[in-house]
């Protein structure tokens, strides 16, 4: 753990939750349950969301239902999930809501696939095909999914050819998605001028978390709406603590959760509706500063770095399961299937220096450990 | 230097076997007339998957997904037409099944191969063992799809010689089914934590809807504590015991269930169908009994 993160997370715990008056523009199903949930603004886009979104993918129709009959206005998928069926199926649910009483977001696959000639033509079909299965006529958000390059976000064409959309009516707001090398894409959404959303990845294991928070906080300032995403990464032992850690920044509208139980929708209404962290939140936030870190970046040319041309992203996995999740068995597994020299590690010292400051010699050798370790002498896991 | 405890695997404990690396899996894929597979190979894993698909594999995930390996199939004369195959491997059959059948759509062409497939324009999926594969091209070239086929069929047969989909699937009733509607949810059924998996299928009555559900449960022990639980949530005051109970829950509406020894099987009755739900779940019963 590197003292500025440690620094970052401690200096983050001064922030408020930001709390704003009850919105208007919803029906009056959401009104009174959105009374008591804090609303923020979605930059310049005129809309006010809860603090509150819920990811479709894996909630079923009911409780689709039951979100937004609390509160939870914000409603988000893609072209992509499940080959088309959560658009289908919130095609059905969506019918028995007035349109005010939700907003609705949905993404097309892009990635570098905007640099080929066919890609207009592409999105355009796969938009009036998402359109036909939601059962309406325009999404409020439409976001291109997998972008993480700033040459990407700047693309004239693609900009072009969704102002045409725009004008066509098939959405109301345009946006980008990420959640790789997300500051440079927040960064190049400003520069843009014309992206007005971003959903972005954004949680207190991210080893750039600070340079996300500046990102994220002159996105708000130019206007564009900021919707966290993959809040949970590693905050699985206290998800309070997690979602309110990210709703501290002011510039993040609204964190977007995947809900698949009645049990999580009502823990994380919870935490939104008391997002000002409570003591033990706070301790564990704290805490996470002091925590040995599991979670490997998979920075590109790691491995090309190492002299004995280990595959240290994986490697990294392996130990992450066997000390972080207390899986050895797990572990093991696939340690097994790697194929791995007779001594894993022959180097004097490392050749790498890990951005995450991991001590890469000294958990290849305790992985070594484990692979040399009869399988009968290793817990396996049950599924 | 930590130590970690080392534990004696007990004989009982099940272990994972029979999963397959990529490594085995691209010696499975057929060498094919026109095409040669790519070196490329790449796979992805739980923490992973996203880089390739997404958000997306979230779904996945929920299904116990493992792994996923992928290459292409680069055409011999066409160097820019290929054939992509990604083969998710999940924890267990059901687990394989459970992504298959909530991506499949009730209106393509089906296709005899591993426990079942589809095609759907220029995109194959199929079931086999316990993966889930899609075969996938740019092209809507006859020719192109034949070879899909072809690699899908000789794929399934090294996966599974004897593929066949769940057997609890064919104990949910056949009348009323909507067509391809057979589910397997693996985790938090109906939205429950508590019911944790179950196979579904939906059925019209008219212009009402309903669902049948089987959960397959440890023992009759769990089968009852799991029902204790939905009691509470209903505010149901009955004790838990095998036999029929109507439940009204709060979020899903009222249905009717029944627990049989480690079963607990049930109908939906939301929208109040004319239906005999004493019927549904008896042929449910005999179902199971027969496979068991």
């Amino acid at each position: 753990m590197n003292i500025s993160r440690r620094n970052f997370i401690r200096h983050s715990l001064m922030g408020g939750a930001g709390l704003a008056v009850p919105s208007v523009g919803f029906s009056s199903i959401q009104a009174q349950a959105t009374k008591k949930m804090a609303v923020r603004s979605l930059g310049n886009t005129g809309i006010k969301l809860p603090i509150l979104s819920l990811g479709a993918l894996t909630a079923t129709p009911n409780l689709v239902k039951a979100a937004l009959r609390r509160g939870v206005v914000h409603i988000d998928t893609a072209h992509i999930y499940t080959e088309g069926r959560n658009e289908v199926m919130l095609g059905k649910v969506l019918k028995e809501f007035p349109r005010d009483a939700y907003v609705i977001a949905t993404k097309i696959y892009t990635g570098n696939a905007l640099f080929n000639e066919e890609f207009p033509q592409r999105f355009e079909r796969q938009l009036k095909i998402s359109l036909e299965r939601l059962q309406l006529p325009y999404v409020d958000i439409i976001y291109l999914q997998d972008i993480t390059t700033a040459a990407q976000v700047l693309h004239q064409p693609t900009q072009q050819m969704l102002e045409r959309l725009r004008q066509q009516g098939m959405f109301k707001h345009v946006g980008v998605a990420t959640h790789a090398n997300e500051p440079e894409v927040i960064e190049a959404a400003v520069k843009s001028n014309f992206y007005e959303v971003i959903l972005a990845a954004y949680n207190i294991r991210q080893q750039y978390a600070q340079r996300m928070s500046v990102a994220i906080q002159k996105a708000h300032d130019t206007g564009i709406g900021v919707i966290a995403m993959k809040v949970m990464a590693g905050g699985q032992n206290n998800a309070g603590a997690a979602l309110k850690w990210v709703l501290q920044h002011k510039g993040i509208t609204s964190a977007l959760m995947g809900c698949s139980s009645y049990d999580q929708l009502e823990t994380d209404l919870q935490s939104a509706l008391k997002p000002k962290m409570n003591k033990a939140e706070r301790q564990y936030v704290e805490n996470i500063g002091n925590e040995e870190n599991f979670y490997c970046q998979n920075c590109p040319g790691c491995s090309e770095r190492c002299k004995m041309k280990l595959p240290i992203n994986h490697l990294m996995r392996f130990y992450m399961y066997a000390f972080g999740y207390k899986d050895p068995g797990l572990s093991k597994e696939f340690i097994d299937r790697m194929q791995l020299p007779e001594d894993v590690c022959h180097c004097p010292t490392c050749a790498i220096e890990c951005i995450s400051g991991f001590d890469l010699k000294k958990r290849i050798l305790m992985l070594d450990q484990l692979k040399k370790s009869p399988k009968e002498f290793v817990m396996f896991p049950k599924y | 230097m930590k130590s970690f405890k080392l534990l004696l695997l007990a004989a009982s404990m099940p272990f994972i076997s029979n999963a397959q690396t990529p490594q085995q899996l691209v010696e499975w894929l057929p060498s094919t007339e026109g095409w040669k597979k790519s070196e490329k190979v790449e796979s992805f894993n739980p923490e992973t998957l996203y880089e390739r698909i997404n958000g997306a594999a979230d779904a996945f995930l929920a299904c116990k997904f493992q792994e996923m390996t992928t290459l292409d199939y680069i055409n011999n004369s066409d160097e820019k037409l290929y054939i992509n195959v990604s083969m998710y491997r999940h924890a267990t059959p059901a687990d394989a099944y459970c992504i298959y059948a909530g991506e499949r759509s009730p209106d393509v062409e089906f296709l005899n191969i591993g426990g079942e497939g589809y095609l759907t324009g220029s995109s194959l999926h199929f079931t086999a063992g316990s993966l889930y594969v899609k075969i996938r091209t740019h092209s809507e070239d006859a020719s192109v799809i034949d070879a899909m086929k072809s690699i899908a069929t000789q794929l399934s047969q090294k996966i599974d010689p004897n593929p066949q989909l769940p057997k609890m699937i064919g104990c949910l009733p056949k009348e009323g089914m909507v067509k391809r509607s057979d589910l397997y949810i693996a985790e938090n059924f109906m939205g429950h934590s508590f019911l944790h998996s179950a196979y579904q299928a939906s059925y019209q009555a008219g212009e009402k809807d309903y669902t049948a559900f089987i959960i397959q449960t440890a023992d009759k022990a769990e089968a009852l504590q799991m029902l204790a639980s939905y009691l509470k949530l209903a505010k149901n005051n009955k004790k838990p015991a095998e036999g029929k109970f109507t439940i009204k829950d709060p979020y899903n509406g009222e249905m009717v269930v029944k627990v049989t020894g480690s079963y607990i099987i049930g109908v939906t009755l939301e929208s109040k169908p004319s239906i005999n739900a004493d019927n549904l779940i008896k042929q449910m019963e005999s179902a199971l009994e027969a496979i068991r």
